[in-house]
């Protein structure tokens, strides 16, 4: 019988397996595996394989030399006794009951946050003057357009920032600068967003009002600056993650086909790697539109409808924040707030969703233009 | 040749003008982050002493020779301890599930997969939302129906430390599994073979030769974890902080640096006078979340190549 030496490669490699069982030692267990191998060639220790493949091939043709209780061929022989498949079983299911609460907590927010707002489309105002939908259609064209107009400043402002950065630190840069360059650019996400928004309403404003002379000193600029700060050290980590993951053999290619250094980043490795920043810029808008603390204290005090990036805007979220803890909970105000925070959230989830599922398919093509 | 000769220049024009503009964009971002720094830095030293940390602010909030932050700085490592208690052990079992248990092609492991992500990207108001809506009202509610129906005022129906830090803990769960997930793929891949090779149970792998190895990675994911979360005012805002600790019990509103942060740059009426206490306060604020960011990320750096967002 041919055994796959693939298998085993980790083993050798690492050289020190006796610990690992606590039995058997180096010696013995190195002996075994190359008296079971016999083309073993070190050319084909890369091969691919899965750990459950290892295990199987182990115990069906080895485990029978090295302990005689377990008989070739025999699946029982895959855990030393029942206790341990046992627990192992149980460690299984406990842990996946666990890993489900992530999908029980998204579940649980759509049920409430449902619950809470599509009453509102079906209640009237005390006064009986309008109806809950009309307020609710009435709040939020101001408030998404807020959301849009400084989501959009702020992107305009940090994509090229963010993406310049992750080009140059991803492939540009020497490795010294890389090594230190990426951990200290997404340092500045240790920077929390109500710090950023009070030092926009507080210092930043001031200055963009002595320079543009602006009406008013909160406006969708200096929030969409301040944003463009929370939102960049998310857009270069992805888009980053994206460049350094495009296989060294493309560049490679580029530099035997004559290329410099940039003409591979550019004209090869930024092309292949488009989807990615593509998708970190999708998930930096997500971040964006929903951000509250900024927009809140540095975009202004009212919701103006308007294209002028320098009148008072407010995002929903910032409405939100702003207005909930004087409402009474269960009143149709409150109700109002919180469909808006229900759209809000449909809004996010959809561009997130995008920006995953334009990650996961860029990351399945370069999986595959991997050489083995 | 002429004409290969001018290719070759302008190309060596456009390459050092397109490298010196990428270098710039990165340089841009640490001036800003410099900037924020220093700025801060300069603006808070003047007030910020170990008095204005150990001291509780007199009767006005915004009086500056009174400020202090220390029931606001306890406020907030109170919430932050307990979210870390909450978020931590699921965490850490969802990314040591995700890696080592699930089957890499079932609708159940995509669908646990897609859950992670989504819920790292709804907006912090949402969560807040939830929290307001879920553990205020109707778990709170219903604890208040059950065990006190006689009562006239609400012990559990209220914001509080205990439903803003399980709030806190659904923003930061996300990022915990993620960070702890990457640290356990990058840290063990030929291990788990070997171990699995020599017959241990899966069990035995995770928890002999995982876990001794994902140490580092399940510290970053935590101090992420705990740096966020001081930060972040947002749901607690909703559900939980208050102007002054009221005196009614335990699960009674409290208070919070970032709120107070919050408080001051907006709802002051003497703006110019609360700047000093503002500045002191972010300082003490980003003294708290920035040292522990960096460690986790520099811990990160030091331990797997790649960060977490994309896989």
């Amino acid at each position: 019988m041919r055994l796959d030496p693939s298998i085993f490669c980790s083993v050798l490699k690492k050289r020190r397996p006796a610990f690992l069982v606590g039995e058997e030692t180096e010696a013995e267990i190195l002996g075994v595996l190359f008296l079971h191998i016999p083309n073993f060639k070190p050319g084909l220790w890369k091969t691919r394989f899965d750990t459950d493949e290892a295990a199987r091939y182990f115990y069906l043709f080895l485990s029978p030399s090295m302990n005689s209780s377990g008989a070739s061929g025999d699946w029982s022989g895959l855990t030393r006794n029942g206790r341990l498949q046992l627990a192992d079983w149980i460690a299984e299911k406990s842990l996946f009951a666990v890993s489900l609460s992530a999908v029980g907590l998204l579940l649980l927010i759509f049920v409430f946050i449902g619950r809470e707002s599509i009453p509102v489309f079906f209640m009237e105002a005390t006064d009986g003057q309008t109806s809950g939908a009309n307020l609710f259609f009435r709040q939020i064209m101001p408030l998404a357009a807020g959301c849009l107009k400084v989501g959009l400043t702020a992107l305009v402002f940090s994509a090229p920032t963010a993406i310049g950065a992750a080009l140059y630190i991803s492939q540009l840069a020497s490795p010294q600068a890389r090594k230190w360059g990426k951990p200290l650019i997404e340092t500045l996400a240790g920077v929390p967003s109500v710090v950023l928004g009070s030092l926009a309403a507080v210092a930043l404003a001031d200055g963009l009002q002595y320079l543009f002379g602006t009406p008013t000193r909160l406006n969708a600029l200096t929030a969409g600056i301040a944003l463009g700060l929370a939102v960049i050290p998310l857009i270069f980590s992805i888009a980053e993650d994206a460049l350094t993951s495009v296989p060294s053999s493309f560049q490679r290619a580029a530099f035997a086909l004559g290329s410099s250094k940039w003409q591979a980043a550019f004209f090869v490795v930024l092309p292949a790697a488009l989807p990615g920043v593509f998708a970190a810029v999708t998930l930096g808008f997500g971040r964006a539109v929903g951000e509250t603390m900024i927009v809140l204290l540095a975009a202004g005090e009212v919701g103006v409808l308007s294209w002028s990036l320098l009148d008072s805007s407010r995002g929903i979220a910032a409405e939100i924040a702003a207005e909930l803890p004087s409402v009474v909970f269960g009143g149709l105000h409150c109700r109002v707030l919180f469909a808006l925070g229900g759209g809000l959230f449909a809004v996010t989830c959809v561009v997130n969703f995008l920006g995953g599922w334009i990650l996961r398919r860029l990351e399945r093509r370069l999986e595959a233009a991997k050489p083995l | 040749m002429s004409s290969f000769g001018f290719s070759a220049l302008r190309r060596d024009w456009r390459s050092s003008f397109l490298t010196w503009l990428t270098a710039l964009a990165a340089a841009v971002v640490f001036v800003f982050l410099a900037v924020i720094l220093a700025g801060v830095l300069w603006q808070g030293k003047d007030l910020f002493s170990w008095r204005f940390l150990t001291s509780s602010p007199g009767e006005n909030l915004l009086d500056a020779d009174q400020a202090g932050v220390l029931p606001m700085l306890a406020g907030t490592v109170a919430r932050v301890m307990l979210m870390a208690a909450f978020t931590m052990p699921a965490g850490v079992l969802t990314a040591i599930y995700m890696v080592e248990y699930a089957p890499s092609s079932s609708p159940a492991t995509a669908l646990i997969r897609s859950a992670i992500h989504s819920l790292a990207g709804v907006p912090s108001v949402v969560i807040g939302l939830f929290g307001l809506a879920f553990f205020v009202h109707f778990i709170g509610g219903n604890l208040d129906s059950i065990f006190r129906p006689n009562a006239s005022s609400p012990y559990w129906n209220h914001p509080g430390l205990l439903w803003a830090s399980l709030t806190m803990a659904i923003l930061t769960l996300p990022a915990v599994s993620t960070a702890v997930e990457e640290s356990l793929r990058a840290r063990s891949a030929g291990l788990r073979e070997a171990s699995m090779a020599l017959g241990a149970t899966r069990l035995q792998t995770v928890v002999k030769v995982i876990l001794p190895r994902a140490l580092p990675g399940i510290l970053s994911g935590g101090l992420l974890a705990v740096s966020r979360a001081s930060g972040a005012v947002t749901p607690i805002l909703l559900t939980g902080a208050a102007h002054f600790t009221t005196e009614d019990g335990s699960p009674g509103g409290f208070m919070d640096l970032g709120y107070y942060v919050f408080l001051l740059s907006t709802q002051s009426p003497d703006a110019e006078g609360a700047r000093p206490i503002l500045y002191a306060a972010v300082m003490a604020l980003l003294l708290l979340t920035f040292p522990l960011n960096a460690a986790a990320i520099f811990i990160r750096a030091q331990t797997n190549t790649r960060s977490g967002m994309f896989r």
